[in-house]
C-alpha cells in the first residue's frame, strides 16, 4: 500500500523508509510542504506520517489541507517536544494518531500503521475497489 | 539594626546606648578607632556612630578603613563646632550624615531611623532589580534550551530510530550466519565475537539516545512558552503527599515535618508537573542534606489572600553559596559538581511555576538552611 511520509529531515524520512518498505509498504516522501499537497492532490494516499513541525506551513494547516484534499486520508502525526497543545489541535482536526519523536518503539509505530492499513484494505474491499 | 557605637567617653556612650537599645537596635560599644575596626572586620554592622576625635585612631580615619572594606557602609560622624573642617571632610569621604554635640537623643534616634528606613528601600530596590535581571535570563535562556533541544531532536529521531532499525533487522543476519555455519561454510575469523557483541553495541546506541531524549526532555520543558496547555485546578497539598511517597526512600534519613493547611484553595496547573516541582525542591533539598547532622525537611502550605497559595520548603542544609545564587535555577547549574546530574531540576521548577503564572524565590543563609517559596495563583474555590 501507499505511504507518504512528510518530515523537514531527511534522514528521519530515510529510517522510516527502510523499515517501511520491508514491511511492503510503497513509500514515497517529501520535505516539502507544498510538494505533498501536490502529491495528495495527485496520487490519494490513504496512509500518511506528517512531522507536526514543518517549515512555512503549520503542520496543522497541512493536516487540514491534506485532509481537504482527501478525507479518508488516516493521518499519524509525529511532534517533537513541547507541543502537546498543537497535538490536541490536530487530534481535533482528525489526526488519526499521534508518536512523538524521538520514537520510545519503533515497533510501535510500526503497529499503528499496521491497523490504519487494515482499515483502508477494509474501505476499499467494502466500495468494491480492487486496489 | 546592628549599630556599632565608637566613643571614647562612656559618659558619652552611655546614654547614646540606652537609647537605642530602647528603640530595639543591638548596639556593639567600642573605646576607639582601633577597637570599632577589629570588631568591624569581625562581623558586619548595620550602622556606625562614631565620634569624630578619638585616641589612637580618630573618627576619620576610621571612616577611611571602612569604606576600603566595604564602600557602602552607613556611618553617623558625631562632632563638635571646633571641628567643622573635618566634618566635610567626613561627608566626602562617604559618611551618611553628622550630629553636633551635644547630641539631643531626639536628634538621634531620627537620624538613625532615617538611615533604616533608607536601607530597607535599597533592599527592596535591589530585590526587585535582581528578580528583572533573573527574569530576564532565564526568558534568553529559555529560548536558547528550546532551540538547542529542538535542534538535537532531529539527528536524536534518527540515530535512535536507525539503531532501532538495525536492532530489527540483525536477527536475520544472525539466523543467516548460525545457519550457513551449520550448512558446512567456513565462517570468517571472530564470527561469534561479532554475533555476540553486536546486540550489545545496539544496546549502548539505545542508551545513549535515551540519555540524550532526557536532556532534550528537561529542556524543552524549560521552555514554557509553546507549551500551553489547558491548565486545571489542583490540590497542592495532595501533590506533596504524592510527592513525599514518590521520594520516600530518599526521604528515610531525613525529618520531615509537614504544616499543610487544610481546605486550601487548589491552584491553576498541572497536576502531574506540579508533583515534579514538590519532588525536584525536595530532592534539591536532600541533596543538600547529605552528610550534615539532624536533617530536616519542613513543608507548609498557606493561603495568605483568596488569590494565593504559598508552598514553603525549608531545610537545614549548609546554605546556598552566595556566589552561586545568582544561578540557582540556571539550567545545567549544579552547586556540586560531585552529584553528575545535568542540573535540570530547579530550572524545571522555575519553567513550571512561571507557566502556571506563579512565582518561585528563594532566601538562604550560611549555615542556617534554605527557604523556598512556592507562590502560586488560586485556580477555583475549594
Amino acid at each position: 500500500m501507499e505511504l507518504l511520509i512528510v518530515d523537514d529531515e531527511e534522514e528521519i524520512l530515510n529510517m522510516l523508509r527502510r523499515n517501511l518498505e520491508l514491511e511492503g509498504y510503497e513509500v514515497k516522501t517529501t520535505t516539502q510542504p507544498a510538494e505533498a499537497l501536490n502529491m495528495m492532490a495527485k496520487e490519494l494516499f490513504n496512509l500518511v506520517l506528517l512531522d507536526i513541525k514543518m517549515p512555512g506551513m503549520s503542520g496543522i494547516e497541512l493536516l487540514q489541507e491534506l485532509k481537504r484534499i482527501n478525507p479518508l486520508a488516516n493521518i499519524i502525526m509525529m511532534t517533537g517536544y513541547s507541543s502537546m497543545a498543537n497535538v490536541v489541535d490536530c487530534l481535533g482536526s482528525g489526526a488519526m494518531d499521534y508518536f512523538v519523536k524521538p520514537f520510545n518503539d519503533l515497533d510501535l509505530v510500526l503497529q499503528a500503521l499496521d491497523q490504519a492499513r487494515s482499515r483502508v484494505e477494509r474501505w476499499r474491499a467494502a466500495m468494491g475497489l480492487s486496489k | 539594626m546592628k549599630i556599632l557605637l565608637v566613643d571614647d567617653e562612656e559618659m558619652v556612650r552611655k546614654p547614646f546606648e540606652k537609647i537605642l537599645a530602647g528603640s530595639g537596635h543591638e548596639v556593639i560599644p567600642a573605646g576607639d578607632g582601633v577597637e570599632a575596626l577589629e570588631i568591624f572586620a569581625d562581623r558586619p554592622v548595620d550602622l556606625i556612630i562614631t565620634d569624630l576625635r578619638m585616641p589612637r585612631m580618630d573618627g576619620l580615619e576610621l571612616l577611611r578603613r571602612v569604606k576600603v572594606l566595604k564602600p557602602d557602609q552607613d556611618l553617623i560622624i558625631v562632632t563638635g563646632y571646633a571641628e567643622m573642617d573635618s566634618t566635610v571632610e567626613a561627608l566626602r569621604q562617604g559618611a551618611a550624615n553628622y550630629l553636633i554635640k551635644p547630641v539631643r537623643l531626639e536628634e538621634l534616634a531620627i537620624a538613625v531611623d532615617r538611615i533604616e528606613k533608607q536601607q530597607a528601600r535599597d533592599r527592596k530596590l535591589k530585590e526587585h532589580e535582581t528578580r528583572l535581571v533573573q527574569a530576564r535570563k532565564m526568558a534568553d535562556l529559555g529560548l536558547l534550551a528550546g532551540g538547542v533541544a529542538h535542534e538535537i531532536n532531529n539527528p536524536n529521531t534518527f540515530v535512535r530510530g536507525n539503531a532501532q532499525t538495525l536492532q530489527r533487522f540483525w536477527p536475520m543476519v544472525e539466523q543467516y550466519a548460525r545457519q550457513a555455519r551449520e550448512a558446512g561454510v567456513e565462517p570468517p575469523a571472530k564470527l561469534d565475537f561479532i554475533l555476540q557483541e553486536t546486540p550489545k553495541i545496539i544496546d549502548a546506541m539505545l542508551e545513549g539516545t535515551n540519555r540524550i531524549k532526557k536532556i532534550v526532555e528537561a529542556m524543552a520543558s524549560f521552555t514554557w512558552s509553546d507549551r500551553d496547555l489547558p491548565l486545571i485546578p489542583v490540590d497542592i497539598n495532595a501533590c506533596i503527599h504524592k510527592a513525599l511517597d514518590v521520594l520516600a526512600e530518599d526521604l528515610e534519613a531525613v525529618e520531615i515535618k509537614s504544616d499543610l493547611q487544610s481546605n486550601l484553595r487548589p491552584v491553576r496547573g498541572l497536576p502531574e508537573e506540579l508533583v515534579d516541582v514538590v519532588v525536584e525542591i525536595l530532592t534539591n533539598s536532600v541533596k543538600a542534606l547529605q552528610g550534615r547532622p539532624d536533617p530536616r525537611i519542613e513543608i507548609t502550605t498557606t493561603e495568605p489572600s483568596p488569590y494565593e497559595v504559598h508552598l514553603i520548603v525549608q531545610d537545614n542544609g549548609p546554605g546556598i553559596k552566595m556566589e552561586d545564587q545568582g544561578r540557582v535555577f540556571s539550567p545545567f547549574f549544579s552547586g556540586d559538581p560531585r552529584i553528575g546530574q545535568p542540573g535540570l531540576g530547579l530550572s524545571k521548577v522555575y519553567a513550571a511555576v512561571r507557566r502556571f503564572g506563579g512565582e518561585v524565590t528563594f532566601s538562604s543563609e550560611k549555615n542556617q538552611g534554605t527557604t523556598f517559596i512556592i507562590r502560586l495563583p488560586v485556580g477555583g474555590e475549594r
